[in-house]
């Protein structure tokens, strides 16, 4: 699912707070690849642990949402959630030292982040390319399952994702860029 | 901000979807926490009902 276009996190969590179930949905999509990843990448958490750290996050989301003071706030906000889940959880197993995982962390979070503004920018591309660029690099799809999916033929993927990479520099590097959707 | 391609490749490949069992989980919360209100509200509403009958009874035997 997909948000409403050039929808902000503001706005997002204004619709979640009144009460708005799919807008509810939107923002799971929106979030849930930040979350799982810094729960496999950022802490390096077993499956077993991100899931339960996953829910958690989403749990207390949804439940303290009402209380939050700025609703653009949202994604610092499950940053530190998340964080905080996964250093307790690592705590709790007591095979990692913390301060250890912590200071590794910190260097992938900030990484997470940028990529995160990269994924919510796929969806200001033209055509097809945000569908690509995910596929390709973040959905691991071969150029065949590529091709089949899109319609496209296998032969002209890789230009594909070079044309498109190229438009999403342009985006990236655009000041006057506005907020952009996300490709769930 | 400048980005060459090669970065924002490993960017993108960052940000892998959960898997979609979890997320949908997560967006079912709404219904299950309204599922849980309504069995509390339900719970609530049979003590207040089982009280009442007792109460009905133990006058009937006074």
């Amino acid at each position: 699912m997909q948000p409403a276009a050039g929808e902000t996190d503001a706005e997002l969590v204004a619709r979640c707070r009144a009460g708005d179930g799919e807008a509810w949905n939107a923002l799971v999509d929106r979030f849930s690849r930040f979350v799982f990843a810094i729960c496999v990448r950022g802490f390096r958490l077993s499956e077993a642990d991100a899931e339960d750290v996953f829910q958690d996050v989403f749990a207390k989301t949804f439940e303290q949402l009402p209380a939050l003071r700025d609703n653009g706030a949202i994604r610092p906000w499950i940053a530190q959630l998340t964080r905080r889940a996964c250093i307790d959880r690592l705590r709790a197993s007591r095979e990692t030292p913390v301060a250890e995982m912590e200071d590794t962390a910190a260097d992938s979070l900030a990484e997470i982040d940028q990529a995160l503004d990269i994924q919510l920018a796929l969806g200001a591309l033209p055509e097809a390319c945000g569908e690509i660029l995910d596929r390709f690099f973040a959905r691991d799809e071969t150029y065949r399952t590529i091709g089949e999916e899109l319609g496209l033929p296998p032969g002209t993927i890789a230009s594909r994702i070079s044309r498109c990479l190229e438009k999403l520099k342009a985006v990236m590097e655009d000041p006057a860029a506005p907020d952009r959707p996300v490709i769930g | 901000m400048s980005y060459d391609i090669e970065q924002l490749a490993r960017l993108l490949s960052l940000l892998q979807p959960a898997p979609p069992g979890w997320v949908e989980a997560a967006q079912d919360l709404p219904r299950l926490r309204a599922g849980i209100d309504r069995l509390v509200a339900l719970a609530e509403e049979d003590v207040e009902v089982r009280t009442r009958v007792v109460a009905d009874l133990e006058r009937a035997l006074a």
